[in-house]
């Protein structure tokens, strides 16, 4: 198990410790942290073939990536606060207005 | 060799009656909003005056016909390609040789004359433009089933009769009885085609093509094609001449048709429809002429429908059901003359009995008309001095149809018994039956007469003080067919008397030669041996016994057991008709009736609506399960977006790839 | 493999595992920091020190932060804040999420056991990098010549980002 394989199973992971967040968690701000977790075992992913194929590419794309990914947290954080006012809380069970 | 010219007088006598029939059915109740308010004698006059064109063109197509070659000339008419897909080439041609010529002349005449009739008898009743409208598309469908040129045509028209039957007879169908004889009628019917139809597709299947020109130049050319199944073919189109031309066991139905009006009766059930199973198989008789088992079995039911009917005839009351056993018993004597090969004889006698038949029909008519609707002949008598014009027509009516000499039925009549022992195919006892049901039918039309115009006056205080002569305008069809049945039968003399009386041709049989080849034996051409003479001589005093047997009997009692009273019982059963509608009602009608109400209880309650709106149902319920799935919630959405995520990615990469 | 990266992978690990289950948001939030931070040495430790150092700027410095603001602004009490426990999503999603772990790494076994020999090799290995200046100079030159389209495009979505948050999070005027 060479280190380029190690740090791919570790970015396998994370990103299913993430996904475990996105779905598990009650709290709407969780699914956001757990979007987090998921873009950076991407990065990591991404960095760690980048390292081993001796291209830079990959470091370019995870540049972009965690500008978006600031990007997008600040607008789901604000998405947040509108849903703060117009469920009354944050708990993913209270937003089922589209409930079958 | 079959010369045809192409004419359109086919087309216009086949078209005139439907114009009628537009006219009277479609136009005149949009313009008047109604049947109930169209004039009885606008109606009666459009429909007589179409039907009449119809007869002025029959003649000039006759005398055009005569003016042809003395081989076989015909009028056609081609009309339009009515079906040409697969292999099955049907065009709307119509046809007027010699055959149809004749039966067009005695459709459209015979037809005036009662359409004439009707419009005075009819006079008083509401919605007489309907009565016309139908009475008009009923000539329309016989002339094409007449006309038509191939075996389809001639099923259209057969149907087109039959519905029109249908609707004449259950005219006044508010009330029930009526309307269920009408059902009755078009029900039997039904049945009987359903034989048709098989015959035709046999036909079809065996020979290709269902021109009748083609037919039957196929059969004659090579007649071992088709002897195999010339059988099943021939007897599958008796069954539907039985049901047509009520013969056992489909005549159940003529007898209830009386309940419609009485002209109806005398064109329907006299002259036309009820001829049109005779018609079909002269017109393919080289094809009957194949199987000696088809012919001896229509011969033996002809004879046997001819006696059965005789019997009951003979035991009833009302005056139109006599004469509707009569002519199923005609009608016996026409498919006994068929059986034994004598197609000629048959046309001639249709010919006749459409004459005399019609003229009984329509003077039983009268009767019913000047008595204020009495059918009933245990109420009439005597009416020999209130109606002389009807009593003088009648009597030449009745003794026509007796077969009293030089009349027609004598003529015709005397034709068929003779063929039954003279030609090949006839046999011993079929003449006794004959020579029975001849007797028969001389009795019990005297006692017919005898019951109504003769004998005790037994009519009731209304009816004398409203009884009155028929008008003109009926009394005048009246004559006209007394003259025909008077002499009508001088067209087809034998030769033995032709001889005596002048050298008068068989001129009937003349005519009929190139379609009908007349049997090579002593029937017509020959000078004939002694028994044709003694049939000729037997027959007259039998018949002229028996008829003034009946009259005389009859003149004070109703039935035969009041004078020989061990009878009763046989009486009562011919009273009753041998119960036979009761038999069919019991094997038949109540069993379908119990499965039709199994069906709609149980297959179409339980079953068919089951299927469905458990189907419905069943929908619904899985929707209702499945609605659960819409959760509204964010987080199983994305765990069963995961799933799917992960059965796509296995599904590509294991066993895709 | 390096001991150090084994150290600090098991760290973030355990970390990311302890994030499903905390009972409180901070703590998750404070376990994401730490994967962060694991993960931006592991960046630094394979020789990618640009990327390690904007990790740790930008998502460790800046989101992080953001998120612990609003979880302190929303003020949550801790009762019904830990996962969810109907049966039903619970073991679904931890079978899922095992399956799609096996699958992921099922496919880099094939991968490094069959193809990872074959790959085709860029030019940036080690010792061009040090050549070159190392490799800040060396993503930044890329950036800024082969990529300079796609690094403004970047700006506008900041400023978009800006826009809309802003936007959205604005309380309406009654």
């Amino acid at each position: 198990m060479t280190n380029d394989m190690f740090i791919q199973i570790l970015a396998a992971f994370l990103f299913t410790m993430g996904l475990l967040v996105v779905l598990l968690r009650r709290d709407t701000i969780m699914i956001l942290m757990g979007i987090e977790l998921l873009l950076n075992a991407a990065n990591l992913s991404l960095v760690g073939f980048s390292n081993s194929s001796h291209m830079i590419e990959g470091q370019l794309q995870v540049f972009f990536i965690i500008t978006i990914a600031a990007a997008e947290s600040a607008i789901g954080l604000s998405i947040l606060v509108n849903l703060y006012r117009n469920f009354g809380s944050i708990k993913t069970q209270s937003a089922t207005t589209l409930k079958g | 060799m079959d010369t045809t010219t192409y004419s359109v007088l086919p087309f216009l006598i086949l078209i005139s009656p439907l114009v009628g029939f537009f006219i009277n059915g479609v136009v005149l109740p949009l313009k008047y909003k109604g049947f109930a308010k169209t004039d009885a004698n606008v109606a009666g006059g459009i429909a007589t005056f179409f039907i009449f064109f119809s007869f002025i063109l029959a003649l000039i197509s006759f005398f055009q016909l005569k003016g042809l070659e003395a081989q076989v000339g015909s009028l056609t008419s081609y009309c339009f390609e009515w079906f040409n897909f697969g292999g099955l080439k049907i065009p709307f041609e119509l046809r007027i040789d010699r055959l149809s010529g004749l039966l067009v002349l005695i459709i459209t005449g015979v037809g005036t004359l009662i359409h004439l009739y009707s419009t005075s008898y009819m006079h008083d009743e509401e919605c007489v433009g309907r009565y016309f409208a139908y009475l008009n598309l009923f000539c329309f469908n016989m002339l094409l089933l007449v006309m038509g040129n191939n075996l389809a045509l001639m099923f259209f028209g057969w149907e087109g009769v039959g519905l029109c039957s249908y609707l004449l007879i259950g005219f006044w169908y508010t009330e029930t009885e009526k309307a269920n004889a009408g059902k009755k009628a078009f029900i039997v019917n039904r049945v009987g085609d359903l034989g048709f139809l098989i015959g035709m597709f046999l036909l079809f299947r065996e020979l290709g093509t269902l021109s009748f020109p083609e037919m039957i130049n196929m059969i004659q050319t090579n007649p071992d094609q088709i002897a195999p199944s010339a059988t099943l073919i021939c007897l599958s189109l008796f069954v539907g001449a039985t049901g047509k031309s009520a013969q056992m066991p489909l005549y159940v139905w003529l007898p209830d048709a009386m309940s419609g009006p009485t002209p109806v009766s005398a064109l329907i059930h006299a002259a036309t429809m009820v001829t049109a199973g005779v018609y079909m198989i002269a017109r393919l008789n080289p094809l009957f002429e194949l199987s000696t088992v088809a012919l001896s079995v229509i011969a033996h039911v002809g004879a046997l429908t001819a006696l059965f009917a005789g019997t009951i005839a003979i035991a009833q009351t009302d005056i139109k059901k006599v004469l509707a056993y009569s002519t199923v018993s005609q009608l016996g004597f026409m498919f006994l003359a068929c059986g034994v090969g004598a197609y000629q004889t048959a046309v001639f006698h249709l010919m006749t009995h459409a004459f005399f038949k019609a003229l009984l029909f329509l003077g039983s008519g009268s009767v019913i008309h000047a008595c204020s609707g009495e059918q009933d002949m245990t109420k009439l008598g005597n009416l020999k001095k209130y109606l002389p014009h009807t009593h003088l027509t009648m009597l030449i009516g009745s003794l026509a149809i007796s077969g009293i000499p030089f009349f027609s039925g004598f003529f015709s009549k005397d034709e068929i018994l003779y063929s039954t022992i003279a030609l090949p195919g006839g046999v011993s006892y079929l003449f006794v039956v004959g020579v029975l049901t001849a007797c028969l039918t001389a009795f019990y039309t005297g006692r017919m007469m005898s019951l109504t115009f003769y004998g005790t006056e037994r009519l009731s205080h209304d009816v004398k003080h409203h009884i009155h002569e028929s008008p003109a305008l009926m009394t005048f069809p009246l004559y006209v067919l007394a003259g025909l049945a008077a002499l009508g039968g001088f067209l087809g003399v034998p030769h033995l008397l032709g001889d005596y009386l002048g050298h008068m041709p068989h001129a009937l049989s003349h005519w009929l030669e190139p379609i009908i080849p007349s049997k090579v034996l002593p029937l017509v051409g020959v000078k004939m041996p002694l028994h044709e003479g003694l049939v000729m001589v037997g027959s007259s005093i039998l018949a002229i016994f028996f008829y003034v047997l009946g009259v005389s009997l009859f003149k004070k009692v109703f039935f035969i057991s009041d004078l020989i009273s061990g009878i009763a019982p046989l009486q009562k059963i011919l009273a009753n008709k041998y119960y036979v509608d009761e038999f069919y009602d019991l094997i038949i009608v109540t069993p379908l009736k119990k499965i039709a109400a199994f069906s709609s209880a149980v297959i179409d309650k339980l079953v068919v609506d089951g299927a469905v709106n458990g189907l419905g149902r069943g929908v619904r319920r899985v929707s209702t399960e499945l609605r659960a799935l819409q959760t509204g919630d964010l987080q199983s959405y994305g765990l069963m977006m995961l799933f799917g995520v992960l059965v796509a990615a296995f599904f590509i990469f294991k066993v895709l790839v | 493999m390096s001991p150090a990266i084994v150290i600090l992978s098991v760290i973030a690990a355990v970390l990311a595992a302890y994030m499903v289950i905390a009972k409180s948001p901070i703590t998750s939030a404070l376990c994401l920091l730490g994967v962060l931070i694991m993960t931006a040495a592991i960046y630094g430790l394979i020789g990618e020190h640009l990327i390690a150092t904007i990790q740790l700027v930008v998502y460790a410095g800046a989101i992080m932060v953001l998120f612990v603001f609003s979880i302190m602004l929303l003020n949550l009490n801790n009762d019904e804040t830990d996962y969810r426990k109907n049966p039903l999503i619970f073991f679904g999603s931890i079978a899922a999420g095992l399956g799609l772990f096996t699958l992921i790494v099922l496919g880099l076994k094939e991968y490094f056991e069959k193809h990872h020999a074959q790959r085709l090799l860029g030019m940036f290995n080690h010792e061009t990098v040090q050549k070159l200046g190392g490799n800040s100079k060396v993503l930044a030159h890329a950036l800024f010549t082969q990529f300079y389209i796609s690094f403004e495009v970047i700006s506008l979505a900041l400023l978009t980002a800006v826009v809309g948050a802003v936007v959205l999070a604005k309380r309406k005027v009654d």
